[in-house]
């Protein structure tokens, strides 16, 4: 039989024995859902995701801190996030007169609850043909109460030496001016400078004058009507020509910014923590299985080598492991992690730090194998089939790989198994600490829940936690029945 | 372990105290390394060099006697060259970090130079070393020493009482407790005991700070103290017992198991000695030594293990201290806790190989 034959046969039968026992099939299943959900989520993931991740623009449409839309059964006030993308949107009137062109939407917000809704934004990335000398926006909102909040945006772009407009509204620049005109009676009362601070009140709110004094202002539930109007000044341009023009663009959005979203909800900025919770998946996954694998590798090595072949080598090998097992391998890694952080200013940052905590955790974690390895070795070695071996003149190298190893995989299996959360585990808390790499993993996520946001968003701290958990159980699971194998005593 | 017999027990002692200290002097000297060539020490003293030089600056041009530019020149450029001579900057970094490495091993550990390791402390800035480490030192023992020590307890207890019970109801419930334990981090059920009790249900403190003056109360004597203490140690002690004991009954009992098995364990129950005598004489003494090494090894790694635990909880012991002193760059601080950390280990091990002779004798042949 060829050692690779033998070491499939150890291995279907290690498989065998593993999935015999609830814990292995459990194991089994999970670490099956692992490699799924990795693989789907390593296919999908952009090349640059960390890179998107981290800049705060990409998600500048999303609530910030806001928890998942579920939350509103735990009793969480969830104002609904709704995105108009206006490009699909008929418009509610056109006019064309000469050398002028009125183009204008309509949309609709239902408010159900009695809340604000985090904000509004607007953003347009549009294309214009040529013969458009001008446009001006304007955004008006109709309250289901009938005030007219008129002008929050009115903007003015040419079209005179570029044909495209790219702008982003994250304020409504004309705030003020149209509550103030809104609420003329009101204005003696009003605090103007709160306006533009909190402009959600004042867009979704109804404002009433208590005992003559002061100004309440409370969520007014119901139909909102939002009209954004188009003004072109153009040459011989048909309405159609604009329409079509439109309907290309890259952005013509209006949002209303709510304040619960998606499965996950988001972080303070407004990040979809679902998202980086998915990719974070395979980014966890190779960092465990790596890590283990190299130190895996390493420690069956030197463990073979150093009871194989005795002597020197084994003594030299004995001696570093021990004083490898005295150096306390957190802080150290601590302070690797910081001092690169710190200092390292080339390019890929994320990956020069990751690669030099892999490099730690691995020089520190081959050596209990190794050890054991050694041990097995040993006893191995003075077996009556690896002297006859040796007596018909078998070569170390075969004697190694059809005699020892094949012996040995269960202990590398179990090795392989537990080094593997390890890594995951200490990986998440060092970026807890605050030794950040960049990617999106979830160790990343909790510490930005632990710097950036207070304790009480449990939706940003659980799921993170949660999902290491499982991780880690997986392996632990799958450890437990490969116990069972290599110690056949602790079966009842 | 490579042992002839005719070295004898002195000198099998004499050898690993050898290598024991070799790794003493390697942690130290890594450190100092990792410190020195990644330039990580010198860009933080550069940093307040050139703030300190910056608010010199400022007061010269502010001063009443309106000094011209060029004075003022001459007098930042003489300030800045005395800060860099005080911090050695003049030096290359390895003839500043060997000495303090080598002060460090006399225990002359100098002074901190980050004030936000004295904040940790609760001392004034640039107080010595020694000083800081003897505060927090009490803190982290209070706390996570004593937690650990409470497992270990318990799992001492209860691991005997389940040896016995193998597949019972019971025993399932601690095996499936330990493999759900081991999966979570330490740190992160940390966060999730103060999320809920701390922030959500407001019974747990959710600032672990003042705890300094209450066990400084404590050392000087005021036994009443101890209610303070208790208010703040509970919730971090509570996480660390949760998700230790798990994993140390298992230990416990995977390391009984082995022997409860035995044919000489089974002998003696088929001659219908009591249960107490068997635990006692035929399966607790056999197992003694690998629980003694778990039980050394797992107090001693009480000190430096737990880095990322007191940092969530911002508890003031030797892991804040040190992560404190790593983003400060505090030279001095990280080696002297490094040396602390892995002499504490060292000595442990070398108590244990002590042990290993009194209570094994097939050592001692």
């Amino acid at each position: 039989m060829s050692f690779a034959s033998k070491v499939y046969d150890s291995w279907v039968w290690l498989r065998k024995e593993i999935l015999s026992q609830l814990s292995g099939k459990i194991a089994f299943v999970l670490l099956l859902a692992l490699v799924v959900i990795s693989t789907y989520a390593a296919v999908l993931m952009p090349p640059d995701y960390n890179k998107y991740w981290n800049v705060g623009v990409y998600w500048r449409y999303n609530p910030k801190n806001a928890p998942p839309e579920w939350a509103s059964s735990l009793g969480y006030l969830c104002v609904t996030q709704r995105s108009y993308d206006l490009r699909l949107v008929e418009p509610t009137k056109i006019s064309e007169a000469t050398g002028r062109l009125d183009i204008s939407y309509n949309i609709t917000y239902d408010l159900n609850v009695e809340d604000y809704p985090q904000g509004v934004k607007v953003g347009v990335d549009i294309n214009m043909p040529q013969g458009v000398r001008n446009l001006r926006l304007v955004l008006n909102l109709i309250k289901p109460d009938g005030t007219i909040l008129r002008r929050l945006i009115d903007y003015t772009a040419d079209f005179i030496n570029t044909s495209t407009l790219r702008v982003d509204f994250d304020e409504l620049g004309g705030l003020t001016t149209a509550v103030l005109e809104a609420y003329r009676d009101l204005v003696p009362r009003l605090d103007v400078s709160e306006i533009p601070l909190r402009p959600n009140k004042y867009l979704f709110g109804t404002l009433t004058l208590v005992n003559n004094r002061e100004v309440v202002i409370k969520p007014l539930p119901g139909r909102y009507v939002f009209n954004v109007a188009l003004s072109f000044r153009v040459d011989e341009v048909s309405s159609q020509d604009i329409l079509k023009y439109l309907r290309r663009s890259q952005t013509f959005l209006v949002v209303v910014v709510g304040t619960c979203y998606g499965l996950m909800g988001t972080d303070y900025q407004g990040r979809d923590l679902a998202e980086g919770l998915f990719y974070g998946f395979p980014i966890a996954l190779v960092i465990g299985l790596l890590v283990a694998l190299i130190a895996t590798a390493i420690g069956v090595v030197a463990g073979l080598v150093s009871g194989y072949y005795g002597g020197f080598i084994d003594e030299l090998i004995q001696r570093f492991v021990d004083i490898l097992g005295s150096i306390p391998l957190l802080p150290i890694l601590i302070l690797v992690g910081k001092s690169i952080q710190m200092t390292y200013t080339g390019e890929n940052k994320p990956l020069v730090m990751l690669a030099t905590i892999f490099a730690v955790l691995v020089v520190f974690s081959w050596g209990s194998l190794a050890i054991v390895i050694r041990s097995m070795t040993l006893s191995l070695k003075s077996e009556l089939y690896v002297e006859a071996a040796k007596a018909v003149g078998a070569s170390n190298m075969r004697i190694i790989s059809k005699h020892i190893l094949p012996q040995l995989v269960p202990y590398i299996a179990a090795s392989l198994v537990y080094s593997t959360p390890n890594a995951i585990i200490t990986e998440a808390g060092l970026s807890v600490l605050g030794i950040q790499h960049g990617f999106p993993t979830w160790g990343n996520i909790l510490s930005e829940a632990r710097l950036n946001g207070t304790m009480t968003y449990w939706w940003w701290i659980l799921p993170p936690g949660f999902l290491i958990a499982i991780v880690s159980l997986t392996f632990v699971l799958l450890g437990l029945s490969l116990e069972k194998v290599v110690e056949p005593r602790l079966r009842r | 372990m490579w042992v002839s017999r005719d070295l004898g027990i002195t000198s099998v002692l004499a050898r690993r105290a050898l290598f024991l200290t070799i790794a003493l002097i390697l942690a130290v000297f890594i450190t100092g390394l990792i410190l020195g060539v990644t330039g990580y020490v010198d860009t933080i003293i550069n940093a307040i060099i050139n703030e300190e030089v910056r608010a010199y600056r400022q007061a010269l041009i502010m001063s009443p006697q309106k000094p011209n530019a060029s004075i003022i020149d001459a007098l930042v450029n003489q300030r800045k060259s005395e800060l860099i001579s005080y911090w050695g900057m003049d030096k290359p970094w390895y003839a500043r970090i060997i000495p303090m490495a080598l002060n460090t091993f006399v225990l002359n550990l100098g002074r901190a130079q980050s004030p936000e390791v004295t904040n940790v402390a609760g001392l004034q800035p640039y107080s010595p070393v020694v000083d800081v480490i003897s505060a927090c030192l009490p803190r982290t023992i209070f706390m996570i020493t004593f937690a650990e020590a409470i497992v270990i307890v318990i799992a001492l207890l209860v691991g005997p009482f389940v040896v016995y019970r193998i597949g019972s109801l019971i025993d399932r419930i601690i095996v499936a407790y330990a493999a759900i334990m081991n999966a979570f981090p330490v740190w992160w059920v940390g966060m999730l005991t103060l999320l809920t009790l701390g922030y959500q249900l407001k019974v747990a403190p959710r600032q672990f700070r003042p705890v300094i003056t209450e066990i400084n109360r404590f050392l000087s004597g005021d036994v009443t103290a101890l209610v303070g203490i208790l208010n703040y140690v509970w919730l971090p002690m509570l996480t660390i017992v949760i998700v230790l004991l798990g994993p140390w009954i298992y230990g416990v009992r995977a390391m009984l198991i082995k022997i409860v098995k035995e044919d000489f364990v089974t002998a003696a129950v088929a001659r219908g000695l009591p249960e107490r005598h068997v635990l006692r004489r035929y399966i607790i003494r056999p197992s003694i030594s690998p629980i003694l090494t778990n039980v050394l090894l797992g107090l001693a790694g009480t000190l430096g293990g737990y880095i990322i635990t007191e940092s969530v909880f911002d508890w003031p012991g030797m892991g804040t201290l040190y992560y404190a002193a790593i983003t400060g760059g505090d030279a001095p601080t990280i080696l002297a806790l490094t040396y602390v950390f892995t002499l504490v280990y060292v000595v442990a091990r070398f108590i244990l190989e002590i042990l290993y002779i009194a209570l094994d004798p097939r050592v001692r042949l």
